[in-house]
């Protein structure tokens, strides 16, 4: 007799919420969970339909979850993944939880009656909000880690080889006859610069060539692509517009450093004889080779 | 520690056999909650290795990226998994036959792959648990991935079989062009219990 006893309380104390409700979603079992989580008494929740109890919770949604459980006499379960909660209780860990609110996995069973029909239902809910927030803690941080793997660590720009695979996609994408330019530049006299105040200030000066650049193109298509190299996709834009852009960023620069700072380039413009990545690299490249030997 | 774990041929007759039984239960049902006509497939029993999992599942995933549930069943010392993958392109039929409205957002296509899945998984576990008195639980169901390749459900490594049994049912449904995959997966140590049920079944 002790057992059943036992049961009952385990059964009203544990950290589960159980409901049972009849084929009118009527409450007739609402244990200790419901009762603290929800501040509804299980007096008042006794002979309550469910949806005049939470008139948020979507009704079609619910009867459609049961009906498969009332008819076919299986389990259903809902994640959180798929809605966040179905009753909205506030987090059981208020200060350190991260969240305001409970997430809940769901699971409906049947109650079988002693002929075996289904006359009764039984919601289960469980706090799921750690899981919930590990989930997103975790996405956050691989994409974090995603999002590292492709950026140059001191200026933040794209790396060289992530660079390779926006132009790869912008040469499949982009619609034939539009003017895109592709701008390698180069500081000039990097290693005296370096020299001549200190290597903190050289990178220093790489940042703000960085920040410079992103300011005059478009910050998702700028990279750094070697120690004092950096590479910009223009797209849309004339060949003046282009030596404009490179005029601002060395005009920034100079102000910057209070000294006259020359950046070389090459500018290739995108043309049908250039199919691939390395093509056009190497076009802007030999253009900058070009310009460096004859300064 | 592997354990040695084998069925014979008519073991195996007797899974497919049970699996046939439990599936037509469910498929009358089925057919009136879905109200439309669901092709009873023949199920595929046989003893896969760890390595040849992939291959098992890569034929739903063929020319096409996939979703798919799983959910963990136990009940008298026989412990289990069920796997369900769905062709992505089942979604937009796969909603009209359930009643879904609206568009169909990754959100709804989530709701669509949970309930299917409760049904598809619930009446199998439940018909084969009737057939051997047991009374199987089911834990909460895990997404494995949304528009997925089929490699990349199943992550590779820290695996703890090597050989079991497995149960595969492919359901196609009439005119629809609903194809899913359901996998019966138990562990090593289950199969020994359950060749036992079966024997005793045989007798």
């Amino acid at each position: 007799m002790n057992d059943i006893h036992w049961l009952m309380d385990i059964l009203q104390d544990i950290d589960i919420g159980l409901v049972v409700l009849d084929r009118n979603y009527q409450v007739e079992l609402w244990n200790s969970f419901m009762d603290s989580h929800s501040g509804i008494s299980p007096q008042r929740a006794r002979g309550s339909s469910l949806f005049s109890l939470f008139p948020e919770l979507p009704e079609d949604w619910f009867r459609q979850k049961s009906s498969a459980v009332f008819e076919l006499k299986i389990s259903t379960f809902t994640i959180w993944e798929q809605r966040p909660y179905l009753f909205r209780f506030p987090s059981a860990r208020p200060i350190t939880g991260r969240s305001s609110f409970m997430y809940q996995n769901t699971h409906i069973l049947p109650l079988e009656s002693a002929n075996g029909e289904v006359h009764h239902i039984c919601l289960l809910i469980y706090d799921a909000t750690d899981s919930a927030i590990l989930h997103t803690d975790l996405k956050a941080t691989d994409k974090l880690l995603r999002d590292a793997r492709k950026r140059d660590p001191l200026t933040g720009l794209l790396n060289f080889q992530t660079f390779q695979s926006v132009l790869e996609n912008y040469i499949r994408e982009v619609p034939p006859g539009s003017t895109s330019h592709l701008m390698i530049l180069d500081i000039d006299n990097f290693a005296d610069y370096n020299h001549r105040r200190s290597f903190s200030a050289g990178d220093e000066l790489l940042k703000q060539m960085a920040a410079f650049m992103m300011a005059n193109g478009v910050p998702e298509f700028t990279a750094r692509v070697g120690a004092d190299r950096f590479a910009l996709l223009l797209p849309d834009k004339s060949t003046s517009e282009c030596l404009l852009c490179i005029e601002r960023i060395q005009d920034s620069l100079s102000r910057f450093s209070r000294e006259d700072i020359e950046l070389s380039f090459g500018l290739a413009l995108l043309n049908p004889e250039i199919t691939n990545t390395s093509e056009w690299i190497m076009r802007a490249e030999t253009l900058l080779m070009t310009e460096k030997s004859e300064k | 520690m592997s354990y040695a774990c084998a069925i014979t041929e008519d073991q195996r007759d007797c899974y497919q056999e049970l699996t046939n039984v439990a599936m037509g239960r469910a498929a009358e049902r089925l057919a009136k909650l879905l109200d439309t006509f669901v092709q009873l497939p023949v199920p595929r029993v046989s003893m896969i290795e760890n390595s040849d999992i992939q291959m098992a599942i890569q034929e739903v995933g063929q020319d096409s990226s996939v979703s798919a549930v799983c959910q963990g069943f136990a009940g008298s010392g026989v412990v289990g998994e069920t796997l369900l993958i769905f062709k992505d392109t089942s979604f937009a039929n796969l909603a009209s036959i359930m009643n879904y409205t609206g568009p169909l957002s990754r959100q709804a296509e989530l709701e669509l792959l949970m309930d299917t899945a409760s049904i598809l998984i619930g009446t199998c576990i439940r018909g084969i648990g009737e057939q051997l008195e047991i009374d199987f639980n089911q834990s909460h169901p895990v997404i494995l991935g949304q528009h997925c390749q089929t490699a990349d459900i199943l992550k590779s490594g820290n695996s703890t079989w090597h050989n079991t049994l497995a149960i595969e049912i492919h359901y196609k449904l009439e005119n629809a062009n609903v194809e899913c995959d359901l996998l019966l997966l138990f562990s090593e140590e289950s199969v020994n219990i359950l060749n036992k049920k079966i024997d005793f079944l045989l007798d």
